[in-house]
This record gives C-alpha cells, sequence and structure tokens, in this order.
C-alpha cells in the first residue's frame, strides 16, 4: 500500500482557517481545497471539439465563464486557452492540441458565505458582486497573481501558484482581521 | 471662564460630552462635535500658528479643507505633521501645538493599521450638501443601481436617500481616467487613543463609477488688503460655519468686507447671535452697506485684530470677516479633464464640458453663488509687501508683481516663482486671487490668465494610507518552495531572488558563512550535497511546431534532439545579446521541458508568447509555465550515484544506461518522478523532478537515504562558487545585455547552419563579430588569499599614469575556493581570451591588486568529473 506523502503548501493553516468561519459568525468560511486536478488545456479552434471530446466535457467559448460537465469544471483563460478542474486520472493523449498536468501547480483557497466578496474587494480590482454565476478571472488578488471563479450562491475559489500561497494565506488572514 | 465665545444654544455639537484637550501649553475644553479649530475659537484663541518664512502669527481663515493657515502639529495620541485645525477633530486627550510651516514625523513606526479597498458604483457622488444628497436621491430611484455618497465631513443628521452607500469623514482626493477615483476614509483618527487597534485608521478607497455627479459646493476668496493675514480675518462664511455647526462666535465686534452680496445675510445671521456687524462693501452701488464704496486700508492689532482703518476711519474690532466671493470646487472635474470657462458674472471658473461621464451640480456648478466681480485690487504701495495673497507660502502682491516685474507671463510660471498655491492647501482660497493679481499686473484679465493646473491629491495623504496593508511581511509577495519549511528548521539564512526566498547556506553550530560555504563545497567536490532548485523556471513547450519554434529561438538547434535527450541552450534578443540560457529536454516528438534561470522564468514565458503572438502565429505551438507543478532537488557529487541508487532501486543509473544530458522517468523515494543527468557544477549530478506536493518528502527521502554518506544541503552561495570554478555564467550576474555567446566562451553553441534565430544578424555585425571585445575569463590574484571585489575595475598597468586610464574590463564574481585552495574571480576583459597567462591589475579599496588571467574555466578542465 502506498502512503500519500503529499503535502500542500496551505495545510499547515487549516486551524486558523476554521477559525475564521468561527470569528465571523459563519459570514465567512476560507478553506484549503488541495490536490485539485487540474489540466493546462490549448486549443485553436480547429482543435476545439477534438479536445472537448478527448477530455469528455464542454469548453467554454465565451471569455471569463466556466461549464461544468459531471464532476470537470472548464475554465475560460484565453482565446484558446483553459483550465480544466477535477477528475483524475492521467494527462490525455492530445492530438492537434496541448495539454499539461498542472495539478501541483497552483492550490486552491475557498472562500464562502455572504462576506467572502466584501473580503476579496480589499485586494481584487474586478467587481465581483456583478460577475453572475460560473465566472472565472486571471486577475491579481493583493500581489498575488490568481484565477477567481465563483459559484453561486456565495463560493469563490481561488487558485494561487503554490509559491505564492504562504504569502496569499497571511494576506487573507490579516484582511479577516480588518473586517 | 470656559469657552466664552460659545454661543448658549446654537450649534450641533454634543454639550453633554464634555473634552478635554490641550494646544500649546494650554488645557481647554470643547464639546463632542467640535474641530479644534472651533473649540479653540470658542476658548477665544485665535492665534495658532507661525507663517513659514516670515514667522508672522497666523490665525482661523476657514471651517474646511482649504485652510491655508491654521497648521498644527499633532503631538499625542500619536504625532502628525501639518494638519488643518480645521479639520481635526476633537477628542479627550488631544494635544496640538502650533505649527511655523513645517513640522516633525513620528520616530517610532506607525502602530496603527491601514487598508485599502475596491469598490464599483453606477453612480458615486461626491458631497453630501443639499444639491448631492438630491442627486444621489436621483440616482437611487433607478432601479439596482448601486450609489455611493462620499462626503469629507463627520456624519450629519441629514437624511440619506435609501438605497445609498454613505461614506462619511471620505474625501475624494484623485479623478482618473475611466471614471476611476481614490479617496481617503478617516476611521479612527477622531476616536484618539480610544481608537481600536485592530480597526484601520484610515483607508483608501479606490471607486470605478459608470457616472460621476460632483456636488462639491465652492469654496469662498480673500481680498487682498495690508496685513490681510492677521489673526482674526477669516471668510464671512466660515464664520457663519462657526456659528451655525459649533455654536462658535468668532468675535464680539465684526467688520465684514465685501464684493458681493452674501455679506449681508452673514451680517443680518451675525447680529442676530449677539455681534455687532459693520459692512464695508467695495462697490460703491451697495445700498445696504454701512460703508460702501469702501476700500480697507490697514489693520490694526498684531496677534489679533483689534480694529481697522477703513473708508478713511478706524473701528475697533475683533474679527473681520471678508468674501471675496466664491471659486466653485472643480479640483476633480478639473482632474477628471473637464474644461473650465471664466464667468464674469460670477467672477469665477465654472464647468465646460469634459470627456468622462461626470456632471457637476449644486454651488460647483454655480448654482446659487452671488454675482461678483473680480477680487479688488490695491493700487501698487508700500504696503504690497504685507498683502497676502498665499497666507502658507507667504506670498505676497508684491512678489507676484516682481515675477510678472521679471518677465513671466504664465500663472504656472509665477507659480513656481512665488511658490504660491503650492503648500498642502495647493491655493484653494488663493488661487484665483493669484490669477487676478498676475492679471492686474500685465493688464489682462483673470479669464485670460486662467489658473494653475490642478493636480491630484486633493488633500494632503499620508504615505502610510498609501501603502494600506503593503507592508512589513506583507509589504511584497515572498515566494516560498514546497521545501521552505526545513531550510528554515535548519537555521538557513535567506537569499532573494526575484521575489523567491532561498536558502543561501545552512550555518552548523559556530560557523560563520565562509567556513559553511567550504564545508558545503567540499561535500559536493568530494562526497555527495544536495540543493533546492525548485525555483528554477521550467516551461512546457508543446505542439507539432515545438522543435521549429525552439530553433528560432535558441542559438543552438532543439529540433535534432533525440527523445530522452538533453542540451544546453542560449536565447539572444534581437541584438544578438545574451538573454538567458538553461536546458532543453525532449520529452516526445512533439513536446520539450525548457528551463530557464531562476529570475527569468517570467520574461522568458513572454518571450516566447511575444513571438508566437505577434510573428509566427502559424506555428502551432503551446507553452505552459509548469515553474511550480515541480519541486526540483539537485543531487550533487561523486557520491550521488549511489544515495540514487538507494532511493531509485528499479532506475539504471550506471554511467552506461543513464549517460550525462539523458533524462529518465522513474519511481524516486516511492514518488513520480522525473530526474535529469545535468550538472550545473561540474560534478556528476541528477537533478530530480517530482510534483510540488511531493517536493518535501523527497528532500527528506534523500536526507535519509545519503545519512551514511553524509549527504549535506548546501544554498545559492555553494551553488555560485561551484559554478564559477567551472566558468559557467549567471545571466544578470556574469553578463549585463552588452554580452554576446561568443563572449562568454559558448562559441561552440551558436549553430553553424544558416537557419535563423533571433539575434542572428546582429551576432555577424562587425561590432559584434570582432575579436577584440570583452571576453569572460578567469583571474587569479598573486597573492591566493585575496578576494577581489566583484564590479573592481581592471586596468593593464600600475601606477595608472595620467588619466584617462585605459579600462579593460571588471570583475563579475569572485570567491573563496576550497577546491582550487585559493580566491579566483570571473570578469569581463577586453580582449580576455588573447590575454590569458598577461598580468593584469585589479582595484580594490584604492591599491591595484596584480591577477593572473586564465582560462574561466578554472576546476576540471577536461570534464573528467561529470561522470563521478
Amino acid at each position: 500500500m502506498t502512503v500519500d506523502q503529499r503535502r500542500s503548501p496551505l495545510g499547515g493553516l487549516a486551524e486558523e482557517f476554521a477559525q475564521i468561519a468561527v470569528r465571523t459568525g459563519g459570514r465567512l468560511r476560507i478553506a484549503e481545497q488541495p490536490y485539485l486536478r487540474q489540466l493546462n488545456v490549448r486549443a485553436g479552434a480547429d482543435a476545439l471539439a477534438a479536445a472537448a471530446a478527448t477530455l469528455g466535457l464542454a469548453l467554454p467559448t465565451t471569455p471569463n465563464t466556466v461549464i461544468r460537465t459531471g464532476d470537470l469544471t472548464a475554465l475560460w483563460l484565453g482565446p484558446d486557452d483553459w483550465l480544466v478542474l477535477g477528475g483524475q486520472g492521467p494527462e490525455p493523449t492530445p492530438v492537434g492540441w496541448g495539454v499539461v498536468d498542472v495539478s501541483a501547480q497552483r492550490t486552491a483557497i475557498v472562500l464562502s458565505g455572504p462576506a467572502a466578496v466584501g473580503l476579496l474587494a480589499h485586494g481584487c480590482a474586478l467587481d465581483l458582486e456583478r460577475m453572475g454565476s460560473d465566472w472565472c478571472a486571471q486577475t491579481m488578488l493583493a500581489r498575488a497573481n490568481v484565477v477567481l471563479s465563483g459559484f453561486p450562491p456565495d463560493e469563490i475559489r481561488v487558485l494561487v501558484r503554490a509559491s505564492f500561497a504562504s504569502y496569499l494565506a497571511s494576506w487573507l488572514l490579516d484582511a479577516v482581521m480588518a473586517m | 471662564m470656559s469657552q466664552p465665545f460659545r454661543h448658549p444654544d446654537r450649534g450641533r455639537v454634543d454639550r453633554t460630552r464634555p473634552l478635554t484637550f490641550r494646544f500649546g501649553d494650554r488645557t481647554m475644553t470643547g464639546f463632542a462635535g467640535d474641530t479644534l479649530a472651533s473649540a479653540l475659537l470658542a476658548n477665544g484663541v485665535h492665534e495658532v500658528a507661525r507663517s513659514v518664512n516670515l514667522g508672522r502669527p497666523r490665525g482661523i481663515v476657514t471651517a474646511g479643507v482649504e485652510e491655508p493657515s491654521a497648521v498644527v502639529q499633532i503631538e499625542a495620541p500619536f504625532p502628525e505633521p501639518m494638519l488643518t485645525a480645521t479639520t481635526v477633530e476633537v477628542y479627550d486627550g488631544l494635544v496640538a501645538h502650533p505649527l511655523r510651516g513645517q513640522g516633525w514625523l513620528a520616530p517610532e513606526p506607525d502602530s496603527a493599521r491601514y487598508d485599502a479597498v475596491w469598490a464599483h458604483c453606477e453612480v458615486l457622488v461626491v458631497g453630501a450638501g443639499a444639491a448631492g444628497i438630491a442627486a444621489a436621491a436621483d440616482a437611487a430611484a433607478s432601479t439596482g443601481d448601486r450609489v455611493i455618497l462620499v462626503d469629507e465631513r463627520p456624519p450629519r443628521p441629514s437624511e440619506v436617500p435609501a438605497g445609498v452607500r454613505l461614506l462619511t469623514r471620505t474625501t475624494v482626493v484623485g479623478y482618473y481616467d475611466d471614471n476611476f477615483l481614490v479617496a481617503v476614509q478617516r476611521r479612527t483618527n477622531h476616536l484618539g487613543a480610544a481608537a481600536p487597534l485592530e480597526q484601520a485608521r484610515e483607508r483608501l478607497w479606490r471607486i470605478r463609477a459608470g457616472r460621476v455627479v460632483l456636488a462639491t459646493g465652492a469654496h469662498e476668496r480673500l481680498i487682498p488688503f495690508p496685513d490681510n493675514d492677521r489673526p482674526g480675518i477669516m471668510l464671512a462664511g466660515a464664520a457663519l460655519a462657526y456659528l451655525r455647526d459649533y455654536g462658535v462666535l468668532v468675535g464680539r465686534r465684526a467688520l465684514v468686507y465685501t464684493n458681493n452680496d452674501t455679506a449681508y445675510r452673514v451680517a443680518d445671521e451675525l447680529r442676530g447671535a449677539g455681534v455687532d456687524v459693520v459692512v464695508a462693501d467695495t462697490r460703491a452701488d451697495a445700498p445696504a452697506a454701512d460703508l460702501p464704496g469702501a476700500r480697507l486700508s490697514g489693520v490694526l492689532g498684531d496677534r489679533r485684530v483689534t480694529g481697522v482703518r477703513v473708508a478713511g476711519r478706524q473701528l475697533d474690532v475683533d474679527a473681520v470677516l471678508v468674501t471675496g466671493g466664491f471659486s466653485p470646487v472643480l479640483h476633480l472635474y478639473s482632474q477628471a479633464g473637464g474644461r473650465l470657462r471664466y464667468d464674469d458674472g460670477l467672477g469665477a471658473l465654472l464647468p465646460d464640458g469634459c470627456r468622462q461621464r461626470v456632471e457637476v451640480v449644486g454651488a460647483a456648478a454655480g448654482v446659487g453663488l452671488p454675482r461678483c466681480g473680480p477680487p479688488p485690487m490695491p493700487e501698487p504701495s508700500d504696503a504690497d509687501g504685507r498683502t497676502f495673497v498665499d497666507l502658507q507660502r507667504d506670498v505676497t502682491i508684491a512678489e507676484v508683481r516682481r515675477a510678472t516685474g521679471a518677465g513671466l507671463r504664465s500663472v504656472e510660471h509665477v507659480k513656481r516663482y512665488t511658490t504660491a498655491g503650492t503648500a498642502h492647501d495647493q491655493g484653494k482660497t488663493s488661487g484665483l486671487l493669484t490669477s487676478a493679481t498676475v492679471a492686474a499686473a500685465l493688464g489682462s484679465s483673470a479669464a485670460e490668465v486662467g489658473v494653475t493646473t490642478f493636480r491630484p491629491p486633493y488633500v494632503p495623504v499620508s504615505f502610510a494610507t498609501l501603502a494600506g496593508r503593503d507592508r512589513d511581511d506583507l509589504f511584497d509577495a515572498a515566494r516560498l518552495t514546497p521545501i521552505h519549511d526545513w531550510h528554515l528548521a535548519r537555521g538557513a539564512p535567506f537569499e532573494n531572488v526575484g521575489q523567491w526566498k532561498r536558502a543561501w547556506y545552512y550555518p552548523r553550530d559556530g560557523e560563520d558563512m565562509a567556513a559553511a560555504v567550504t564545508r558545503e563545497c567540499r561535500a559536493a567536490r568530494t562526497g555527495v550535497a544536495m540543493m533546492d532548485a525548485s525555483t528554477l523556471g521550467k516551461i512546457d513547450v508543446q505542439g507539432p511546431d515545438a522543435g521549429e519554434f525552439l530553433d528560432r529561438l535558441y542559438t543552438n538547434v532543439m529540433s535534432t534532439l533525440a527523445i530522452g535527450a538533453v542540451r544546453y541552450g542560449v536565447m539572444c534578443r534581437l541584438d544578438g545579446m545574451v538573454f538567458d540560457d538553461g536546458t532543453v529536454a525532449r520529452l516526445t516528438a512533439d513536446r520539450f521541458l525548457v528551463t530557464t534561470t531562476t529570475g527569468n522564468a517570467a520574461a522568458v514565458l513572454d518571450w516566447m508568447e511575444e513571438w508566437l503572438q505577434t510573428e509566427w502565429p502559424h506555428l502551432r505551438v503551446w507553452c505552459t509555465s509548469v515553474t511550480e507543478q515541480w519541486a526540483t532537488v539537485a543531487l550533487v557529487g561523486p557520491g550521488a550515484r549511489g544515495v540514487l541508487a538507494r532511493v531509485a532501486p528499479d532506475l539504471a543509473v550506471d554511467v552506461e544506461s543513464f549517460p550525462f544530458m539523458r533524462w529518465r522517468d522513474a519511481t524516486v523515494a516511492g514518488l513520480p518522478a522525473r530526474v535529469f543527468r545535468i550538472s550545473f557544477s561540474g560534478e556528476l549530478a541528477y537533478e530530480i523532478n517530482v510534483a510540488t506536493w511531493h517536493g518535501y518528502a523527497l528532500w527528506q527521502a534523500l536526507m535519509t537515504a545519503g545519512a551514511d554518506a553524509g549527504i549535506t544541503p548546501y544554498g545559492t552561495e555553494t551553488m555560485h562558487v561551484l559554478r564559477a570554478e567551472k566558468g559557467y555564467p549567471i545571466v544578470g550576474q556574469d553578463t549585463d545585455g552588452t554580452v554576446t555567446p561568443d563572449d562568454l566562451g559558448l562559441g561552440w553553441a551558436i549553430r553553424k547552419s544558416t537557419k535563423d534565430f533571433v539575434g542572428r544578424r546582429s551576432l555577424s555585425r562587425p561590432d559584434t563579430a570582432r575579436s577584440d571585445r570583452k571576453h569572460l575569463v578567469g583571474l587569479l590574484p598573486d597573492d591566493p588569499t585575496l578576494l577581489l571585489v566583484e564590479g573592481a575595475h581592471i586596468v593593464g598597468h600600475t601606477p595608472l599614469g595620467p588619466p584617462p586610464v585605459p579600462y579593460l574590463g571588471h570583475v563579475t564574481s569572485s570567491y573563496p575556493s576550497v577546491a582550487l585552495g585559493r580566491t579566483f574571480a570571473l570578469a569581463l576583459v577586453t580582449s580576455g581570451r588573447q590575454r590569458i597567462g598577461e598580468r593584469l591589475y585589479a582595484t580594490v579599496n584604492g591599491t591595484l591588486i596584480p591577477v593572473e588571467v586564465t582560462s574561466h574555466v578554472l576546476y576540471d578542465p577536461e570534464g573528467a568529473r561529470r561522470d563521478g
């Protein structure tokens, strides 16, 4: 039997994150969602259908939107650039398009509760109140590059590069203090 | 008697909450709701400052942010320099001092928190006067629109329309493109020492608005007359505000000096409060005036007005209330790109159209302002040097006339010559007065002369507020590797490489840096050592045209690389100068893994994307950063193979099965891994890559597996020494953007075929092809214990002789070396390769150190050690 030897960037902060829900009376919950499978998918218009078929999902073509297919979520990052979250297994084999497993590249921090948007407004220039449902965006949160995606009613997933995770967690914990 | 000038029942201060404060050496009381200025006036104190250059006593001129005169130093609870007494709210324990121009900053760090927030709205209304509230109510009536109403004053009992988000004590300080406005909210300043520590003291609001309504009101103007800066002289509207808002009488017997009709309303209301008022009007046709067609020709009293000479008479007064008309507050409008036009009827500038979605309402648009001519200018006289235009800068009419006399015609030039309008108040009450003075001197009009440009910020903003929470540990993002905690626990100091924190060396008990690095170097050369190389930039390049693409970017050919093989590569800029170096590994027929230097990872990816998107969009290639997908540990030294064999029993590690410059997929310490046989030290070395989340486990497994062999973790300093001994350059340290691959001794990495690559044409220019360029060479000081300074200049002779001294180059890297048993350096030296064996001189602390020029490869030039 193999032992799970993984160590997530924010595993040591689980207790601090849990305290936030207590502190805010449940208005804000923060938790790391580690080891989320992430595939970076690149495909031109000619290979879009082939990529979607191989991956078994639909790839959004509207900028900054998300399409969920079963347990897979496809985030639009650019005209030929997607991030597919969820699922499992090895990298699929692309033909005429590209794919890279980047599961360990970023960790996910999930913020939820009615105060989540207000907290992010301290470091994010986007109008998160008016994003609607199933949106995503590549932007800056404080001084870290992040991929944000929103899921109704009040959940926002922050995908942050592993090396920036510690900084961003410190920033979030500090911002919560000011709430 | 306490607060002798407090009216018994007027004003909105809370008389049930008396507050004690100190100003200078006097302890006084005020009420909740007072500003420092209103509380001082209630106590009969007018003199609150001295002027910056002349040291003249100065008083309180206004009741708001436009205050040009009453600048004070706050001492407690936390020192703050140069605040206007008219905007500081009084609290228990406030200690303030009069200032002469400049204040002092606290020597200790500010313990208060500051923060910033972004806000978005469909409508932003600036100013919660009657016009602003009406505009906000109107906007809020539209379904779903988010309306923010910002007001610089404390909360007032006025009605806030439903659905409007009101920000009080908040001043919009800047108006930028795309309706982006910045405001400062003072959240706990007014609480003094009682302010909760966890709450941000001030908050910076960055507001993006669909449209903006400016209801910013108007600032009253002064009229120039001799000694118009004496304490007790203030704007008429300010006297009214002190009565209405704070229940404070600014005097008992007042002269109102005016050129417009607002004076009469002020006079009536002050008379109603028990003040004796005489109105002197500069206009001859002023039937309601006590003294029509009057000129105020002199002021009596030094530290406080005691009388005036007006219309040929002398009057005993303790206050002079001046109104020279009103200037709509159009600072933000002007910052937004709004045009202004001079209105002769109002004697003021009015909004005249803007490219942004902004409208101006109320007094800011001139609504309700009195008809008013330009300020009456005194005839030139001996008193010009005491007739002030800008109180804070001590600028008088005499100085403005001196400027125009010197030939200056533009108000912008006059501003710079006299400094008028450059103080904390940016000439809010004096700007148009300066223009009128210039106009009078030039025989022109204020309309023609105009006013100086309005620049943000509208009011002074502290650096602490701008910094917000981006200070101390959050000043910048610190990027950490997955093995960071181990380095930290082991006591490693860290070196900043870009935003990365890299372990520098690992001192054992009592070791200094030199001892630790010597030990680490020895381990890598004679035993086994390991380093966290996770920060190395990594880019996945895939697609049918990936090989072709890399051929175009690297100086050497990559498309011929076999699957499983690795090649060193150099990239040039268009000018042929080295941009980055690294390795390229072929993973499959149409997939490569490229490594970059730590500091250049993002720049290389940008470079690739730029070429793909702008020049070669037809190439089917996709580049993806995988820097943080992989944690990398370099396992180095003659003992490396044994340690790897122990943790990767299924991997054939012998030199025939796994030769130099190859990679293999393998299971290492039970973890899926990709192992590269590449070396940045010249020793047998493996770079083991695992998923980032496995990096810590890999590190620990290697430490355990190598324990018997004395495996030694090493940091970036040892890495630098090892690579320098082998003459491997570091881009950015041994290069500076003027160095070609050949200059570095990398001519072998430039392809001989005619196939093009970025920078190729530049490399054939006569200047880049000449043989006497600066070359990377080694330097050995004659004294083997002497360490050259990086950056030291190199010359060919001693003594230097008369200048100019021919300069031959500089030291780029310099280290003591345990492997060489001496110090050594790398240097860029003119015709360096032709000088090998020659004696040159390096400058160290002003003396010339003899050095011998050698090959840049000082250790194991045959490359005998790379296979262990």
